[in-house]
């Protein structure tokens, strides 16, 4: 479903973090992207959601390059893919509802579905009681699945995450993960970048280590 | 669901949205909207002015005349032809003769003194010729012909300070064109202005958006609606200031239109003007928002 061949990235300031980058992602696929902290996840993520731009290399979906896309075709990539970011990416003057009904809005469904299934998503999580908080006001924790809520809540096609667990306690973490696991199991292609090895270990899923910009199996 | 449900609801959310964005700041918005309020009322209050002293010209159009006092040894065969060459040379709707003879006739039957003629011999009235020119012509340059005739002792027209206006009636109407071209270009700086603001001020939640999969139309849509808003707003609440502006005005002018004995009141804005520039407020507000909109997504990420 998505193929990376020979995927390079390089910072003016800080060099090259990606090199070579060969990876593939079935359709319905799930692995887990680890390794040190700067060891380039973020970055590779990044440009599999296209909000970096290789500095060299080709990005494929479903067999469609996609490495340079109009604008508008970027959001509409975008739109069908669930993205959690490691620092949340809330809209702080909005409350929980809000904030996850935002994919719903984009994508276009009527005020009439988006309740429904934004609380099956806030059920999922584990927030239903904190609908109508503002974000602000929420713990890391919390704000984390928030984050998650909203990347699950219309269904995409793959989904990305980006340390879903890391503000997590043991115990919410290995719910999460379940939650991500569900998600795969229905269908949806799923890459999480995460170092809680203890947990990868335990799920067995495929794992891509990534150190010095290059991956390692 | 098809496109236009999609389409439909999401401009529903971003119409909603821009809704809450000034209730949500209502001094912020009464502000701006009173600022386009007044660079829209301006123009709006020179037309009315142009309009009345249009009326007040035309209902004296009636009246335009020139008189012209002829010399007392011009006989009344003269007279005619004069009257005809100037007919003939000029843009006339109406020439006639008054006979000085006729005139003492008629004020020897109405009047009861009798002395007139015997004590001064003769009739000491002159002919006197009436022109009524076209509408087009230019009074001025006629009454300065016609001062030029030999046979013409005086030539009067009371009415040249109607003239007068009348040409001053066409600098405002050139005014008007003028003001309202540079007021609708300060309504579209404001409204571009705020928009600016607005967006630099919601950098953050744009990108969050634009990052989750909104297109670059979805981002400016609510922005779009907003300067819409305000530029309905901000019209509409010039037609209230212009229409209640008008109304005191008359209010005040009835007692002084009694002691002269009129009716004469300054014109009200025509529905359809008002219902015009309601419209054409909101249409710049969303013409400019999409401007500043464009340019100012596009920079971000």
């Amino acid at each position: 479903m998505i193929r990376l061949q020979n995927i390079s990235k390089r910072f003016p300031d800080s060099g090259e973090v990606l090199a070579n980058i060969d990876l593939q992602l079935d359709q319905g696929g799930m692995a887990f992207l680890t390794g040190p902290s700067g060891s380039g996840k973020s970055t590779l993520l990044k440009i599999i959601a296209l909000v970096e731009t290789p500095t060299r290399g080709k990005l494929y979906f479903n067999e469609r390059n996609i490495t340079k896309l109009s604008r508008n075709n970027v959001s509409k990539f975008r739109s069908q893919m669930g993205l959690v970011f490691q620092d949340h990416r809330l809209l702080n003057d909005r409350n929980v509802f809000e904030n996850i009904a935002l994919p719903l809005r984009i994508n276009g469904f009527s005020s009439r579905d988006i309740p429904k299934r934004v609380r099956a998503a806030l059920d999922k999580v584990n927030l239903l009681n904190k609908e109508k908080s503002k974000t602000i006001s929420l713990s890391g924790g919390e704000q984390q699945r928030v984050g998650i809520a909203r990347a699950i809540v219309h269904r995409p096609k793959i989904l990305l995450a980006d340390e879903p667990t890391g503000n997590l306690d043991p115990e919410l973490s290995s719910d999460i993960m379940q939650l991500f696991l569900d998600f795969n199991q229905v269908g949806v292609t799923t890459l999480i970048a995460s170092h809680d090895h203890d947990l990868i270990e335990r799920i067995g899923k495929n794992v891509l280590h990534l150190q010095n910009g290059r991956i390692s199996h | 669901m098809s496109k236009l449900t999609l389409w439909i609801n999401s401009h529903k959310e971003s119409a909603s949205t821009s809704l809450a964005k000034a209730i949500e700041n209502p001094v912020s918005f009464l502000f701006t909207t009173l600022l386009i309020a007044i660079a829209f009322a301006i123009p709006m209050s020179i037309y009315i002015l142009f309009s009345s002293v249009e009326q007040l010209t035309s209902q004296w159009d009636s009246d335009r005349q020139i008189t012209l006092f002829l010399k007392e040894d011009v006989s009344f065969k003269d007279a005619k032809m004069i009257a005809d060459n100037i007919s003939q040379q000029n843009e006339i709707d109406n020439i006639k003769i008054i006979d000085r003879d006729e005139v003492l006739e008629k004020f020897k039957q109405e009047s009861n003194f009798n002395l007139f003629p015997d004590t001064v011999g003769g009739n000491p009235l002159p002919h006197i010729i009436v022109i009524a020119p076209k509408l087009e012509t230019d009074i001025q340059a006629l009454t300065n012909t016609l001062k030029t005739l030999s046979e013409v002792q005086h030539v009067q027209f009371d009415l040249i300070w109607f003239e007068r206006l009348r040409a001053f009636a066409k600098v405002i109407l050139r005014i008007q064109w003028i003001v309202s071209g540079l007021l609708i270009f300060t309504v579209a700086l404001i409204i571009i202005n705020v928009i600016r603001w607005e967006i630099s001020s919601r950098q953050s939640e744009i990108e969050i958006i634009k990052l989750i999969g909104a297109s670059d139309a979805y981002a400016r849509r609510p922005f779009m609606y907003f300067g819409g808003l305000l530029g309905l707003t901000g019209s509409g609440l010039a037609v209230i200031i212009v229409t209640a502006s008008a109304w005191l005005i008359n209010l005040a002018l009835m007692d002084l239109t009694n002691l002269f004995d009129s009716d004469y009141k300054i014109s009200s804005l025509p529905f359809l003007l008002a219902l015009t520039i309601i419209i054409l407020g909101g249409l710049i507000g969303i013409v400019a928002a999409s401007l500043a909109a464009n340019q100012r997504i596009k920079l971000i990420n």
